[in-house]
């Protein structure tokens, strides 16, 4: 499985129901709730081993998953 | 003084150029804030049949309070209606109000009329852009205001019932004025004072930041719904604004402790930290406190119906983190008794309020008004609020809340407050969120929580601080839990289907 698939794999369990792929505006558009994000960021951390700090959290980090997958790789480096 | 708007115009006529309310890019001062109500408000009056409830259809932003006043200005009551509540719960509340007007703005009139389950529902919509700008037609805006008085209703909050169906308090002018001045002089509210709000506009605690903000001259900053789901940007929001005072929900503050915000940025200007609307965990608060040091605490605590809060407790002592946080005693003008087996109690019983800030019943409800709404057990007359709250009083004769009477339980001859064992879970560190229900027929409990903390460590944190007769016979570990539409736990979601929850996990 590579990064993108094990990505939304963790969205999924957060929060089943959304097409991933093709969504644009996952947080502009309030599909991703603050519970939501507190969720995601935990299994995001624990599947990718890195550690998401509160400053790393921001709106377009998130609104996509090539936003979070670039959040992601810029944390693994 | 019979009027809110009297309350504003003296504070107006005190600070015309300055920034009353601010937020989502807009900005008014005292003086456009009154005189764009006073436009919306004469275009209002030539259309609303006499007093009838106007409602509300609009973002949060700070024309929605220009269209609150307009609606007082017009002499009637305002109804704040929740945007991105079900259709289906929103036609509920404008079906009790029989035909109501509706005010929207033109980001959300086309979603209005969309909606099949508004068909028909409304007498008229008006678009709040067409006639802000009106002309002000002072002559029928001073004889309305020549025959108000403080009883007139200034609006109809609407809150979850526990049948499921939404019931309207009924909030008039005198109850907001007496409410309001208590809320700027507890909290030595004046025009230096910046406060920032987190709470929606169709929820009682918006009220003290609305007219807390209104009578005192301060200023009111809307904090952009996003930011709570990006909380360093809350906090750089905070600081940008030089925010000095918040009253906010627990939730956000278990947020702000779980992300270990403080660490990375820091609020630095608030002097004034003020929280309602749900039980404190004192593990949160002892987060704030060690970290803002300099800020004064208060815990305030109220329903609705006594127009936001009856009973508050200034923080004045350290509490561990597993300790419960009183909820005080009776604000200035009121009066608050605890009431078991037909007796005023000095120990425990069930809350009742009397006083100015208790509110005129519900709207077109007789049934759960005169329910709650009932004639001073103690004797006399008068008229108080039964909150179906359970009360002790400490050893400092302070107020501490046990839970409500609707979920204290009795096992196996032993009563228990659910609310205790919530508390008990909350201590561990892993834990976002948790709400404790009974299954009735098989005489158990079940917690359900949000975190990332496993079921079996939060397990041995419980055996730690509860007795074996309070312990949970299922503890189970959801992705989020439910909340309903005023940002709570909704506890009756769960007690109605807690097999489904426990079967799926979610």
């Amino acid at each position: 499985m590579n990064e993108k698939e094990q990505l939304i794999e963790v969205l999924n369990a957060v929060k089943p129901g959304i097409d991933y792929e093709k969504e644009q505006h996952l947080v502009t558009d309030h599909i991703l709730t603050s519970f939501d994000i507190v969720m995601l960021v935990a299994q995001i951390n624990e599947a990718f081993s890195i550690e998401l700090t509160p400053l790393d959290l921001e709106p377009e980090n998130f609104d996509n998953v090539e936003a979070l997958l670039t959040l992601i790789k810029s944390k693994e480096a | 003084m019979e009027s809110i708007l009297m309350k504003i115009e003296e504070t107006a006529a005190l600070y015309p150029s300055k920034e009353a309310v601010v937020g989502e890019g807009l900005s008014y001062t005292y003086e456009d804030l009154l005189l764009s109500a006073k436009a919306l408000a004469s275009h209002l009056v030539s259309v609303n049949e006499s007093n009838k409830p106007i409602a509300l259809y609009m973002s949060k932003t700070p024309r929605e309070i220009v269209a609150m006043l307009a609606v007082l200005y017009s002499g009637a009551p305002y109804v704040v209606l929740d945007i991105v509540s079900p259709a289906d719960r929103l036609s509920v509340i404008l079906e009790t109000l029989d035909h109501p007007l509706v005010v929207s703005d033109q980001e959300n009139l086309a979603a209005f009329q969309k909606e099949k389950a508004f068909d028909g529902i409304t007498s008229d919509l008006i678009c709040y852009d067409d006639f802000v700008k009106g002309k002000i037609d002072f002559q029928s805006l001073q004889a309305i205001r020549k025959d108000a008085s403080s009883g007139d209703l200034a609006y109809i909050l609407f809150t979850s019932g526990s049948t499921g169906k939404p019931k309207g308090a009924l909030i008039s002018h005198g109850n907001v004025l007496s409410y309001g001045q208590w809320f700027v002089d507890c909290f030595h509210l004046g025009q230096d004072s910046r406060l920032a709000n987190q709470t929606p506009f169709y929820f009682s605690m918006s009220v003290s930041d609305i007219y807390g903000t209104l009578f005192s001259g301060a200023t009111l900053y809307i904090i952009p719904r996003l930011y709570f789901s990006f909380p360093a940007k809350l906090i750089r929001y905070l600081n940008d604004n030089r925010i000095n005072t918040i009253y906010w929900v627990p939730s956000v503050f278990a947020l702000i402790d779980y992300y270990d915000l403080f660490s990375f940025v820091k609020p630095l200007f608030l002097t004034t930290v003020l929280f309602a609307g749900e039980v404190m965990a004192n593990k949160h608060l002892n987060y704030f406190r060690s970290r803002v040091p300099e800020a004064h605490y208060a815990n305030l605590f109220g329903p609705t119906e006594t127009t936001d809060i009856c009973t508050y407790y200034k923080v004045n002592r350290s509490f561990s983190d597993g300790e419960p946080l009183p909820i005080g005693r009776a604000c200035e003008g009121l009066e608050v008794f605890l009431f078991k087996d037909g007796l005023v109690s000095k120990s425990e019983g069930e809350m009742y309020v009397a006083g100015p800030f208790v509110g005129k019943g519900y709207y077109h409800n007789e049934e759960k008004s005169s329910e709650c709404f009932v004639k001073d057990p103690r004797g006399g007359k008068k008229i108080v609020y039964k909150t179906g709250d359970l009360c002790h009083y400490n050893q400092y004769g302070e107020l501490m809340f046990d839970g409500r009477a609707d979920f204290q339980i009795k096992r196996h001859g032993f009563r228990i407050e659910l609310g205790e064992i919530e508390t008990a879970a909350i201590t561990n560190s892993g834990l976002m969120n948790v709400v404790a229900i009974y299954d009735q027929e098989k005489e158990e409990i079940v917690l359900f929580y949000e975190g990332k903390v496993g079921e079996e460590e939060l397990r041995q944190t419980l055996v730690e601080k509860v007795p074996p007769y309070m312990m949970p016979e299922h503890i189970k570990q959801v992705r989020r839990l439910i909340y309903n539409a005023n940002g709570k736990i909704d506890r009756h979601y769960y007690k109605d289907h807690f097999l489904e929850v426990l079967e799926k996990g979610e």
